[in-house]
C-alpha cells in the first residue's frame, strides 16, 4: 500500500512537474520584425545622432552586429538563407532570375505553374480537365514547418520566397514573389490623354491613350487572359470616368464601384470581378490615384491584386487566414512588392505619390503586426517590411551627390526621405516593444544592407570584348534580350540575372562547347583574373571586387543549378538591367541616370544587413542561415541536419 | 403617405431599439419571430382550413397510391394527374391568404430592409452624395448648387457636375457618430437629407426620391420630396449592411425568409394553422 502511495505521489508530481514546464516552453515567445534592407552604416549613423532611439536602447540593452548577407545579396536568396538555415546550394535559390540551361532562356527564380495541359476544346471555348498549380522552387524545410511540427504556434507575415506558402499548419501569408492577377510581379496601368510615344517602351506597366468626349470617356480596365477560351482573350471591365468641367475632381466607375476623386488622392479599395464563363469568375482588388486632370488627364491604377477573400491562388496558411487578416484590417496588398518603383521609374509616379503609397503599404503592415500582437500569447511571430528596400533604392540618388543622377534641387527636398523612413521603422519598433513582455525574444534584423548604384557594368558585352561571346551575325554590335543575336556554338560563357555568370559545359547547357574539367576549371580562373582587374576608366576604381567560384560558396544538392561564377560587384557598381535579360548593348560602362539609385547587388562582405536583439549574441559574425537554427534553439527545438547554421545566442 | 410612414417608421424603430447595439442577427430572429407570429393567425383566418386540409389529404392519398400501385402504369398516371390537379386546387386555397398576408410582409421587409441593407458610416468613412435636378439651370453657388454638412460631417470635394449639372457629385467623409442633415440649396429651395454615422443597427434611408404613392410606399425611410423641390432624388451610397450566422456572412433577406421559416413550422400547432 505505501508503495502504491508513493507511486502515486511520483506520479502526481512528475504530472504537475510536466505540466509547468509544457506551460513555460508554451508561453514562450520569440518576435523578429524584419525590416528589407535597413543598412548597418545609416542605422549607426542616425543611431549616433539620436534619430533612431528605440534601435539605440534595443542594441544597448541587447546586442546589435552586422549581419552576413548571402552572396549574391539579393532579397530572395538571402530570406532563402533565413527560411531554411541553408545557403543557396540547399535551398536552391541563386538569385531573382534563373535561366534553363538547355533554351538560355531566363524565369522567375522562386515560383513557377506547371499542369493544366489537358483541356477539350468546343468551338471558341476550352474546358480545362486537369488542374494547373503553382509551385515554390525553394527547397528545404523553413522554419515554421519545423515549429508546427513540434507543435509550436508561429505566425509569419509577409515573409519573401514564400509564394505559394509552403504546406503547414502555421499561420503565413506570402510576402515578395506573389503576383497580381495577370500572374506578373505587378502590372500597372496609366490612363492619360497625353500623347505618349509608341515607341516607348514601358515596362511593368501599359499606357491606355483615352479622348474626353463631354466630358466623359468609356475605356476598359484589363484583367486576365480568359482560359475558358481558345484565343485566351484579355478578359476587361467597363471604366467609366467622368471629370467636371471645371473643378479638379473625376469620377470613377468601374464594376459595381464609384469613386470620386480630387486631384492628387488615392482611391479604397475597388473589388473588381472578371467574368470568364458562366459560373466562372476571377475577382481582385486594385487602388486608382488620379494625379491630373488638367491639362493632360493622368490616371494611375495599381497592379490588381490577389483578392484575399477570394484568392486566385493560394496566399496564406491556412487557407483562410489571408480572409481573416482581410477581415480584421481590412483589404491588404497581397502583390508581393506593392511599392510600384518601376511607375516611379517611369514617372508614371511621381516621387511624393510614391512616398504616399509607400506609407500606406507600411501602415498596412503595422496594422497587421497589431493584429497578431494582440493574441500573440506563445510561439513565434515574425513581420516582414518591404518600404526601406524601395525607398533606398528610389531615393538614394538623393544622399548621395557623388551619384550621376544628384539633383541639387530634388535633394534639397528628398535628402531626408531615407532617414525619414528609418525613423518610420524607428517608431515601429517603440510601440512594438511596449507590447511584448519580458518573456519574449526580440529580434530585428535586415537582409542586406544599401549603396550606390551609380555606374552600370555590361556584363555580356564585357565577355564579348574578350571573346567569350560571339554573335551569329557579325555584322551587329549589339544582341536584344535573350541573346537574341549570341551564337552559343561560339559562346564559352554567358551572364543571365545580377550576379552571375555560367559557363556554357557540354552536356548541361543546350549548345555546350565548354568541356567539364580541367578546361572548365582554366576558364574559370581566366575569367576571375581578368574581371577581378576591370577599371572603370572614368573613376580609375575597380568594378568588381571580388568573383566567387560557386563551389567556394555553396553545399547541398542544388549547387549544380548554381552560376558558376558569382560576381561580387564593388561599392557604386552593378551589372546593368541589360545584363540581367541576356542583352549585349554596346558600350562597357555607364552612368545610371535613373531613380533606381541604390543598389545591394555587390560583393556580399560589403552590404551585410542588421542584427539588433534583446538578448545577448554570442557569435562573431551572425549571418542569416543562423537565423533559422536559433529560433528552433529558442524551443527547444533540434536543428534540421540539413541547416549549416548555428544558433547565435 | 408621409404620415403613414412616419407612424410606421416609428413602431418599426421601437421595435428594433433593444437590438440596436447587440449583434444584428438578434434583432432578424426577432423580426422573423414577429412576422410568423402576425402572419399565422392571418392566415389561419382568412383561410378555408378545411378545405386546405382536405386537399392536402387528398394529394398524400394519391401520393400513397404511386407507391402502392407503382407497377400499374394507369394507376400511376391517372393518380399523378389526381395530384397534379389537388396541387392546383391547393394553390387557389392559398391565394386568399396570401393577399391579405402579402402587404403585412412586404412592410415588415421594407422595413427591416431600411435597418439591415445598408450600414451606418463608421467615422472616418467615406461616401458619395448624388443629387438629381430636374433643371440644372435653376442652381445657386456658381452654377453647381451648394451642399452644407454639419459639425460631424465635412464634404472632402467640389462638387463634380455631370449631363451639364443635371447630376451633381459630392464625397464626404464621417467625423464622428450622430444623426446629422446635409443641406441641398438650389436658388430658391433648399432640400436637408439625413446621414447617419456609428456602429449602431438603426434604419438607414440611402435615398430620398420624388413623392408619388409608389415611391413614398417603397422608400419609406425619409419623406419624399416635394413636387417642387426641383430634384429627382438626393442619394448617398452608404455601405451595404451584413449579418453573419456563426461565422457565415449572409444576405439579410435570405436569413429573414430561412428563420421565418423555421419559426413558422413550429408555430404552425401552437397556433393550430394548415398551410
Amino acid at each position: 500500500m505505501k508503495r502504491f502511495i508513493l507511486l502515486l505521489l511520483f506520479f502526481i508530481v512528475a504530472v504537475f512537474y510536466a505540466g509547468t514546464v509544457g506551460a513555460a516552453e508554451d508561453s514562450k515567445k520569440m518576435l523578429i520584425l524584419g525590416f528589407d534592407g535597413m543598412d548597418p552604416v545609416l542605422l549607426e549613423k542616425y543611431m549616433d545622432e539620436g534619430l533612431m532611439p528605440n534601435f539605440k536602447r534595443l542594441a544597448e540593452e541587447g546586442d546589435f552586429k552586422p549581419l552576413t548577407t548571402s552572396m549574391p545579396p539579393q532579397s530572395p536568396v538571402a530570406w532563402s538563407n533565413l527560411i531554411t538555415g541553408m545557403n543557396p546550394g540547399g535551398h536552391g535559390i541563386f538569385g531573382f532570375i534563373a535561366r534553363d540551361p538547355k533554351t538560355y532562356l531566363p524565369y522567375l527564380s522562386t515560383s513557377k505553374t506547371i499542369g493544366g495541359d489537358s483541356t477539350f476544346e468546343i468551338g471558341e471555348w476550352v474546358i480545362p480537365f486537369s488542374k494547373t498549380e503553382t509551385i515554390l522552387l525553394r527547397k528545404g524545410k523553413p522554419f515554421w514547418e519545423i515549429l508546427d511540427g513540434n507543435d509550436v504556434p508561429a505566425t509569419v507575415i509577409k515573409i519573401p520566397a514564400n509564394f505559394p506558402p509552403n504546406k503547414s499548419g502555421a499561420k503565413t501569408i506570402s510576402g515578395m514573389g506573389t503576383p497580381d492577377i495577370l500572374g506578373t510581379y505587378g502590372t500597372f496601368t496609366f490612363y492619360t490623354t497625353k500623347k505618349i510615344d509608341d515607341g516607348e517602351e514601358v515596362t511593368s506597366g501599359s499606357v491606355v491613350n483615352i479622348h474626353f468626349s463631354n466630358n466623359s470617356v468609356k475605356t476598359k480596365l484589363t484583367g486576365p487572359p480568359n482560359p475558358f477560351r481558345v484565343d485566351k482573350a484579355e478578359t476587361s471591365l467597363e471604366l467609366n470616368i467622368t471629370v467636371d468641367p471645371e473643378h479638379p475632381v473625376a469620377l470613377i466607375q468601374v464594376d459595381d464601384n464609384e469613386m470620386l476623386l480630387k486631384e492628387g488622392e488615392w482611391s479604397d479599395w475597388a473589388k473588381v470581378e472578371f467574368k470568364f464563363a458562366p459560373l466562372q469568375s476571377l475577382t481582385g482588388i486594385c487602388r486608382f490615384y488620379l494625379m491630373k486632370v488638367r491639362p493632360d488627364f493622368e490616371l494611375y491604377v495599381s497592379p490588381i491584386n490577389i483578392d484575399p477573400f477570394s484568392p486566385s491562388a493560394t496566399i496564406s496558411t491556412p487557407d483562410n487566414y489571408a480572409a481573416q487578416m482581410a477581415d480584421g484590417i481590412g483589404y491588404f496588398y497581397t502583390q508581393g512588392m506593392p511599392e510600384d518603383t518601376k511607375a516611379l521609374d517611369q514617372d508614371f509616379l511621381h516621387n511624393d505619390d510614391f512616398l504616399e503609397l509607400s506609407e500606406f503599404i507600411k501602415k498596412e503592415r503595422i496594422r497587421m503586426l497589431d493584429m497578431e500582437l494582440k493574441r500573440f500569447d506563445s510561439g513565434l511571430l515574425f513581420v516582414y517590411f518591404s518600404t526601406t528596400d524601395p525607398v533606398q533604392h528610389m531615393f538614394w540618388r538623393n544622399i548621395d551627390k557623388e551619384h550621376p543622377a544628384y539633383n541639387p534641387k530634388e535633394a534639397a527636398k528628398y535628402s531626408n526621405t531615407i532617414q525619414n523612413t528609418y525613423e518610420a521603422m524607428d517608431a515601429v519598433l517603440g510601440d512594438t516593444v511596449k507590447k511584448i513582455d519580458d518573456n519574449t525574444t526580440l529580434i530585428v534584423l535586415s537582409d542586406h544592407g544599401f549603396g550606390p548604384f551609380r555606374r552600370y557594368f555590361h556584363l555580356n558585352t564585357w565577355l564579348k570584348e574578350n571573346g567569350y561571346i560571339n554573335f551569329t551575325d557579325k555584322n551587329l554590335k549589339s544582341s536584344g534580350a535573350f541573346f537574341e543575336n549570341v551564337d552559343f556554338n561560339q559562346t564559352r560563357a554567358y551572364a543571365l540575372g545580377f550576379n552571375g555568370i555560367y559557363i556554357n559545359l557540354r552536356g548541361r547547357e543546350g549548345i555546350g562547347i565548354v568541356s567539364d574539367g580541367r578546361e572548365k576549371e582554366k576558364l574559370l580562373d581566366e575569367l576571375i583574373k581578368k574581371l577581378e582587374a576591370v577599371i572603370d576608366p572614368a573613376t580609375g576604381e575597380k568594378v568588381i571586387n571580388k568573383v566567387y567560384k560557386s563551389e567556394e560558396l555553396y553545399s547541398g544538392e542544388y549547387v549544380k543549378d548554381a552560376p558558376d561564377l558569382l560576381i561580387g560587384y564593388n561599392r557604386g557598381y552593378r551589372a546593368s538591367w541589360e545584363t540581367a535579360l541576356g542583352k549585349v548593348p554596346e558600350g562597357l560602362l555607364g552612368d545610371n541616370m535613373k531613380k533606381w539609385s541604390g543598389t545591394h547587388l555587390w560583393d556580399y562582405k560589403l552590404v551585410p544587413g542588421v542584427i539588433l536583439s534583446n538578448r545577448k549574441i554570442k557569435t562573431e559574425g551572425p549571418a542569416l542561415y543562423d537565423i533559422a537554427p536559433t529560433i528552433l534553439q529558442e524551443f527547444g527545438i533540434e536543428k534540421d541536419k540539413n541547416m549549416v547554421g548555428g544558433p547565435i545566442f | 403617405m408621409n404620415t403613414i410612414n412616419y407612424v410606421i417608421n416609428s413602431i418599426f424603430d421601437l421595435f428594433f431599439s433593444p437590438f440596436s447595439s447587440i449583434d444584428p442577427i438578434y434583432g432578424l430572429c426577432a423580426v422573423s419571430f414577429l412576422t410568423t407570429v402576425i402572419m399565422l393567425p392571418i392566415f389561419k383566418y382568412t383561410s378555408n382550413q378545411e378545405a386546405i386540409r382536405r386537399t392536402k389529404s387528398r394529394i398524400m392519398g394519391h401520393l400513397l397510391e404511386v407507391r402502392l400501385f407503382k407497377d400499374d402504369i394507369r394507376t400511376v398516371l391517372s393518380a399523378q394527374k389526381n395530384m397534379l390537379k389537388y396541387n392546383m386546387i391547393y394553390l387557389k386555397h392559398m391565394m386568399k391568404p396570401l393577399m391579405f398576408v402579402m402587404l403585412p410582409v412586404v412592410v415588415i421587409i421594407i422595413q427591416t430592409g431600411l435597418r439591415y441593407e445598408y450600414r451606418p458610416l463608421h467615422p472616418g468613412e467615406t461616401a458619395i452624395v448624388k443629387v438629381k435636378l430636374d433643371n440644372p439651370g435653376n442652381l445657386a453657388g456658381g452654377g453647381s448648387g451648394v451642399l452644407t454638412a454639419p459639425e460631424g460631417l465635412k464634404i472632402e470635394t467640389p462638387p463634380l457636375r455631370v449631363n451639364g449639372g443635371e447630376e451633381i457629385y459630392w464625397r464626404i467623409r464621417a467625423e464622428k457618430d450622430g444623426d446629422y442633415d446635409l443641406k441641398f440649396r438650389t436658388i430658391d429651395k433648399e432640400v436637408s437629407k439625413r446621414v447617419v454615422v456609428g456602429e449602431k443597427l438603426t434604419r438607414i434611408s440611402p435615398e430620398v426620391l420624388k413623392g408619388g404613392l409608389v415611391n413614398s410606399f417603397l422608400y419609406p425611410g425619409e419623406p419624399s420630396l416635394s413636387g417642387d423641390s426641383g430634384m429627382e432624388y438626393f442619394e448617398i451610397a452608404y455601405p451595404y449592411g451584413t449579418v453573419a450566422l456563426f461565422g457565415w456572412k449572409i444576405h439579410w433577406l435570405v436569413l429573414f425568409f430561412i428563420l421565418s421559416l423555421v419559426f413558422g413550422f413550429l408555430l404552425l400547432k401552437p397556433f393550430r394553422v394548415s398551410v
